[in-house]
């Protein structure tokens, strides 16, 4: 309907130009809209409220307002387009929407359909990861208080490199992450190496067992691995030490022993679902080459070296990436071991532990909590932008 | 047309619909969140109660029990994001001085409470009140008491009425110890501080020196502190005492391990009654007798009221007035002292009901069966209890030292000195 009454307004060329104004303005409209919901900081409808204290982004971008000072110009519009963001981000796309309805070839044009078709996948990308990081990024410069937020500098990042917990909490991620990658590369290669190979008996019993657990909750497995660490004589692990004659120990407590009872967690976990990987990788090796090595009269050892490891060596890698964003994000484990986020002398406390705890055990500390994140964000991608530099993934030249 | 008329229509119809069912009144229905299974069945019972006495104001109570941690965090995020909280919630005490950081969305719950506000004892209201507001109603007092394991005892000769300080329980458990070999007199704490709170309190020191209220310092490398470590080091040294299995006796290992009958001793707040009528159950019933605390000189106080749930009313919600009424009801009243005594084992805030015999002494009350003595004689027995502030820093010592002090000296027997100046440092360096 708004279509035809428009058509009917405007003489064909006249339309077509001013049509085009309309799509920029409302573009210009919609970005004025997102703007100043991304300088709310995340703190939704009390903006108001932090805005006219004189907190908030708001101040950041316009420098702090004391007590008694106006408004300038471009304040005013800033709190006047914050207060009334979700009629410019709606204003915007309508008239975004009547620029598209103005111009109907536009929908069967073949240049826009495949934008229109990934738009899903942005709109997912844009919402729940470009928006939350630029959110934490502002975050992290701000001290979050339950009603207002004030814009504080580098503080955080210097109270969290000032504090020893953080230490142990990197500590504790590292040494993780290492052990877990050490375990679950050439273990799940071996035993799929044996799966995979033509003398193993009953290899579809084998790998069912093996790949159950990818598909227990960790929760569960973690309350039952607490009980089976637990320090009473009966518990399973104290138990099973008593079969070689040892005394019973307090796994928990013990800083080796209670990262051995994480470790050993998320090897039962993931064994399975690494094995998956490295068969599919074995799978798409042609036999053709291994009968060639027959022929050539290469041994076992020999052919699993020379030929089914470079050609894995795709598959090891992405294993590596997963392995190390895995380690490095792990909190479940250690949530549920120890019952809660406390654990004796922090032994289980991880990077995200440490998050948590701040960004909700505590009050007041989001700000703090974002810089965490930011940290670990940043720390994770360098190391595995390093790995894949190492392994020769990126940064390799064309012609190489 | 005849489409917007018939439309027109059928919205009167609805309103006049909507304006028939509201003049029947339907129950309010209210959440609350709690973190111990055993109050959610008390709460539903004080709804039963007021739905009797207030037919014109039913509500339709839900009650969900959550994880420590998870339902207080859920609470500080609801709270913060002003959205998705409860009507009503339980709080623990440690966890209270985080709550009141955003006490704007709690209702102030003075003016509910009317005459009870002198009735319920002052010290636990002030735990959970800021600025002269009230934000939570306690359940009780949490006086910590001695559960001593009588046929243990007297199989080795020991009377528990002689043990008076804590020398006196360190010689007893030196003498269990040459008849049984095989049990304890009690146990060290390595994931709470309900004994060292007890024993620092007794010395005139607590952890926080709150002073200046604006500004509480933790105050950890105390001598009082120093005596409370180096005791429990003793009690460990001689054997007489062991670490006690998941850290506390309130955790699902510490109940199995008294469970196993191996325990002469426990020193914990009155309310660990319901532990032993709940899960520790019949093993260990007409065990256990209820008696003072040691001390380390006679004339220090024998009690220090710990633990604690303060029930708050969300104030973002819509029926917070309704649910504020209902919380004064079912936290405050006589008849709700007296069912926090006979269904959950606690020592009421609201002491009418403490020289009540009727009730206190009632034979039909099962923690009268369960235990030896009576728990009422012992409380009015005991010549001081004391209270403990707690402070915005509080949260952060206790995790510092639930996670790492305990384990250094007790676990590791780290020197107490040392270790005490070094817990002192860490948590300053943890207060920014």
């Amino acid at each position: 309907m708004i279509v035809s009454t428009v058509s009917i307004a405007f003489p064909n060329r006249i339309r077509q130009r001013r049509s085009l104004f309309i799509f920029i303005l409302g573009a210009v409209i919609l970005i004025v809209g997102i703007a100043a919901l991304l300088s709310l900081g995340g703190k939704g409808t009390k903006f108001d409220t932090a805005y006219d204290a004189h907190g908030d982004t708001g101040a950041f971008l316009f420098g702090s307002l004391e007590q008694g000072q106006s408004y300038s110009v471009l304040q005013t519009f800033w709190l006047f387009a914050a207060r009334t963001r979700t009629l410019w981000m709606l204003g915007g796309l309508a008239l975004m929407a009547l620029y598209v309805a103005l111009n109907r070839t536009l929908l069967y044009s073949k240049s826009i359909a495949p934008y229109v078709f990934v738009l899903p996948f942005l709109m997912t990308f844009v919402i729940f990861f470009v928006y939350p990081l630029l959110s934490t990024t502002i975050m992290s410069f701000q001290s979050i208080k339950s009603d207002s937020s004030e814009w504080i500098g580098l503080k955080n990042y210097i109270d969290l490199f000032n504090n020893n917990t953080f230490y142990t909490a990197v500590t504790n991620s590292l040494r993780y992450t290492v052990i877990t990658c050490a375990l679950l590369i050439p273990f799940p290669l071996l035993l799929a190496y044996m799966l995979n190979s033509k003398s193993m008996k009953f290899a579809g019993t084998f790998k069912a067992i093996l790949f159950v657990p990818v598909l227990s909750s960790v929760v569960v497995a973690g309350i039952i691995f607490r009980m089976m660490f637990s320090e009473l004589d009966g518990a399973m692990m104290n138990q099973v030490r008593g079969l070689f004659g040892l005394d019973p120990i307090i796994w928990l407590k013990g800083e080796w022993t209670a990262m051995f009872a994480m470790v050993l967690l998320c090897c039962w976990r993931w064994t399975g679902m690494n094995i998956l990987y490295y068969m599919a990788g074995l799978k798409s090796i042609p036999n053709e080459l291994y009968e060639a090595a027959d022929i050539d009269g290469a041994n076992a050892v020999q052919k699993f070296w020379n030929i089914a490891w470079p050609l894995l060596k795709p598959t090891t890698i992405y294993v590596l990436t997963i392995s190390i964003y895995a380690g490095l994000a792990m909190f479940t484990e250690s949530y549920m071991i120890f019952g809660n986020n406390s654990s004796p002398k922090n032994y289980g406390l991880t990077i995200v532990g440490y998050l948590y705890r701040y960004g909700f055990e505590k009050v007041d500390k989001f700000g703090f909590a974002s810089a965490v994140g930011l940290v670990l964000l940043l720390g994770a991608m360098i190391i595995n932008l390093l790995q894949l530099r190492i392994t020769g993934v990126i940064g390799r030249r064309k012609g190489e | 047309m005849k489409k917007f008329l018939a439309l027109v229509l059928a919205v009167c119809m609805m309103l006049s619909l909507t304006s028939i069912a509201s003049a029947e009144v339907t129950p309010t229905k209210l959440t609350l969140w709690t973190f111990i299974s055993q109050h959610d069945a008390y709460y539903y019972s004080m709804a039963d109660a007021w739905n009797a006495e207030h037919p014109d104001q039913p509500i339709a109570l839900e009650c969900v029990t959550l994880g420590y941690d998870e339902m207080h965090n859920k609470l500080k995020v609801a709270l913060q994001s002003g959205a998705g909280a409860p009507d009503i919630c339980d709080v623990e005490v440690g966890q209270f001085p985080n709550i009141l950081a955003y006490s704007d969305h709690l209702v102030e719950l003075e003016s509910y409470m009317g005459d009870y506000m002198n009735q319920l004892v002052k010290s636990r209201l002030d735990l959970y009140s800021k600025g002269g507001h009230l934000y939570g109603i306690p359940y009780h007092i949490g006086a910590t008491v001695t559960f001593y394991n009588v046929p243990m005892l007297e199989a080795a000769g020991i009377d528990y009425t002689t043990i008076k300080t804590w020398d006196d329980w360190y010689n007893a458990g030196l003498k269990l110890k040459a008849s049984n070999p095989n049990v304890y007199m009690g146990n060290v704490e390595t994931s709470t501080q309900w004994q060292t709170s007890l024993m620092i309190t007794q010395q005139d020191s607590a952890f926080v020196d709150n002073s200046d209220e604006a500004n509480p310092k933790p105050t950890i490398n105390t001598p009082a502190m120093l005596k409370a470590v180096q005791t429990q080091q003793s009690w460990l040294d001689a054997g007489i005492a062991m670490v006690c299995p998941g850290g506390q006796v309130d955790t699902e290992e510490g109940k199995a391990w008294v469970a196993t009958n191996v325990c002469a001793s426990i020193t914990m707040p009155l309310w660990y009654m319901s532990r032993f009528t709940g899960e520790i159950g019949d093993a260990e019933k007409g065990v256990y007798a209820i008696s003072t605390c040691p001390v380390f000189e006679v004339g220090q106080s024998q009690s220090v009221g710990l633990g604690g749930t303060g029930t708050v009313v969300v104030k973002d919600n819509e029926n917070y007035d309704l649910a504020a009424q209902f919380d004064v009801y079912a936290k405050a009243t006589k008849a709700a002292a007296v069912k926090i005594w006979s269904e959950l084992g606690f020592d009421p805030c609201n002491m009418e009901v403490w020289t009540d015999t009727a009730v206190t002494h009632d034979p039909t009350n099962k923690f009268n069966q369960y235990f030896l003595t009576n728990a009422f004689d012992t409380l009015l027995a005991i010549n001081v209890i004391k209270g403990v502030a707690s402070t915005a820093i509080n949260p952060t010592i206790n995790t510092y030292l639930d996670t790492t002090l305990w384990n250094e000296v007790y676990v590791d027997h780290a020197d107490a000195a040392t270790a005490l100046e070094e817990a002192q440092t860490a948590i300053e360096g943890e207060i920014f």
